[in-house]
């Protein structure tokens, strides 16, 4: 007997239990996802088992996890559907290596709004479960990553999904937070620090300076890896965006990114730089990308040959940048109109990063069958 | 004609509001529900936190709430893992440590209490999970009411 109060709780598990089912018939193209998939129905049926008190867990932390795995679903669904942007999530997965998250794959969810979002970290059941204890092993942890419909097949204009990824890292390890836990000399030196309003209390002037300081690390990160195209989304979606108590201005955003990539040195950017080191000292936050020459290939229509990872994280900008050039694009792209270019541009660089992909696959199966 | 229809569903809504009248409802039996009901949709959702993401401190808040007010409905190991969470916190907001000593809720959490000195010297006097008292969770939990709303 269901008690009244566990009544919608107990439903909904069992209704996302009967869509885990069915997406379990499902193809996937990892087995990683497949086993995830296997490992959340576990814990459904842990959680449902409950109602009997055999292994009684909070109400309120029971409705937590029932919820991640809600939200897990629908990315999990999205990643199914055969309309994954392989390419970017390809070159996401990269960018996440180098912060020291391999234990990770990236499921996707197609909006219909302009929005890109990332799930916090916690939306994701493994974290969950690990805090409470389930005794339920993960293999991997979801990076769950939401971006516009419209841009299924525009990989350039998804590069904001590097920011977001940011968002991940910094959930993951809060270095930008254990900054702003003690940063009472670097308040001043926030980019929108003129606009805080002195009545706001100390204590929100802390957490403006956290959140600002997270959206502008999450730009730095981008632009490391995509360099103009950090700001390109921005800048032409909402360049009049002003501050927010959650959000710097388009300007101070715009302004920060290319300090970082010309290489300027600020109080506020350096501490960005600090709080990001390695082990070694070194700042993680660098450039991580190389302009690949797609004026050649793209000129004749042919997909760019990227020769490494740098190259692959390059392709973004470089493409961006020649369907910017004044003069370009070469015949035969000339006669065509702006948009006709962009999504030809856009083909191109995804085909760049397919071939990249394949070449790459196949390579270290030659290795592997070698070694 | 929609539009204008809106406008006076938004300025009846006003007005019956500032009579202290819940305008949707009395909007529903007044005649106009369509616009009360566009207005319903357009503004509002069934909960304040509908599409609100939960903190990563989502289930430390959880462990401490029920530290405060049932703290039999924790498990020894639950104890623990919030002992270790706030007192790591506490350590971290005493200038102890870097962020990668500790665990990510820790960090956020120390942030939220870095200007509660008095707080933070009592979870940091901590030495065992049996020293985490109600009073003390009580004392985290007026904290976080501040910043996080359950």
């Amino acid at each position: 007997m269901v008690s009244k109060d566990s009544l919608l709780h107990n439903s909904v598990l069992h209704l996302i239990l009967g869509q885990l089912t069915q997406l379990a018939q499902g193809h996937f193209f990892s087995n990683d996802l497949q086993s995830y998939i296997g490992q959340l129905q576990k814990v459904l049926l842990q959680l449902a088992d409950t109602e009997s008190e055999k292994t009684p867990i909070l109400p309120e932390a029971k409705r937590l996890v029932t919820d991640a795995v809600w939200r897990a679903t629908q990315y999990l669904a999205g990643s199914t559907s055969n309309r994954i942007p392989y390419e970017i999530v390809y070159s996401l997965k990269h960018a996440l290596e180098d912060w020291g998250v391999r234990d990770c794959v990236i499921t996707t969810s197609l909006l219909k709004s302009s929005d890109f979002s990332c799930e916090r970290i916690n939306s994701a059941p493994a974290k969950i479960c690990a805090e409470l204890m389930l005794k339920t092993e993960f293999s991997v942890d979801l990076v769950q990553v939401a971006f516009p419909e419209i841009f299924e097949h525009s990989p350039i204009f998804c590069t904001p999904l590097y920011h977001e990824i940011g968002h991940y890292v910094e959930e993951r390890y809060q270095r930008i937070t254990g900054m702003a836990t003690h940063a009472e000399d670097l308040i001043e030196h926030l980019p929108d620090h003129p606009y805080l309003n002195i009545n706001y209390s100390e204590q929100s002037h802390r957490e403006i300076f956290r959140d600002h300081s997270i959206e502008h690390f999450c730009d730095i990160f981008a632009a490391s890896y995509v360099g103009e195209c950090a700001a390109f989304y921005i800048e032409q979606w909402a360049p009049d965006q002003p501050f927010t108590v959650t959000h710097p201005s388009t300007q101070s955003r715009v302004e920060l990114i290319h300090a970082f990539l010309e290489e300027r040195s600020s109080p506020y950017l350096d501490a960005l730089l600090e709080t990001s080191k390695d082990s070694e000292g070194n700042s993680m936050l660098k450039r991580r990308f190389i302009l690949p020459a797609v004026e050649a290939f793209y000129a004749d229509i042919r997909p760019c040959e990227i020769q490494s990872v740098e190259e692959l994280h390059g392709v973004f900008p470089a493409s961006l940048a020649f369907m910017q050039t004044p003069g370009f694009p070469a015949p035969p792209l000339a006669p065509m109109n702006n948009e006709k270019v962009a999504a030809t541009i856009n083909g191109l660089a995804e085909k760049s990063i397919r071939n990249f992909m394949i070449k790459r696959a196949w390579n270290e199966h030659l290795d592997k069958i070698k070694n | 004609m929609s539009g204008i229809r809106l406008y006076v569903g938004l300025v009846a809504c006003l007005t019956l509001s500032q009579l202290g009248l819940g305008c949707v409802d009395h909007l529903a039996v007044t005649g106009v529900s369509f616009v009360a009901r566009k207005y319903k949709g357009i503004f509002m959702t069934i909960l304040s936190n509908t599409s609100r993401q939960e903190s990563t401190l989502a289930f430390v808040r959880i462990l401490v709430r029920n530290l405060s007010a049932n703290p039999e409905r924790l498990s020894p190991e639950l104890r623990e893992y919030v002992f270790q969470v706030a007192h790591d916190a506490a350590k971290f907001a005493q200038h102890h440590g870097s962020v990668t000593e500790f665990k990510p809720e820790a960090i956020e959490l120390a942030f939220q209490i870095a200007d509660k000195p008095d707080l933070v010297q009592e979870l940091s006097g901590m030495e065992s999970a049996q020293a985490f008292n109600k009073n003390i969770a009580q004392r985290l939990m007026d904290g976080f009411q501040r910043f996080a709303p359950a």
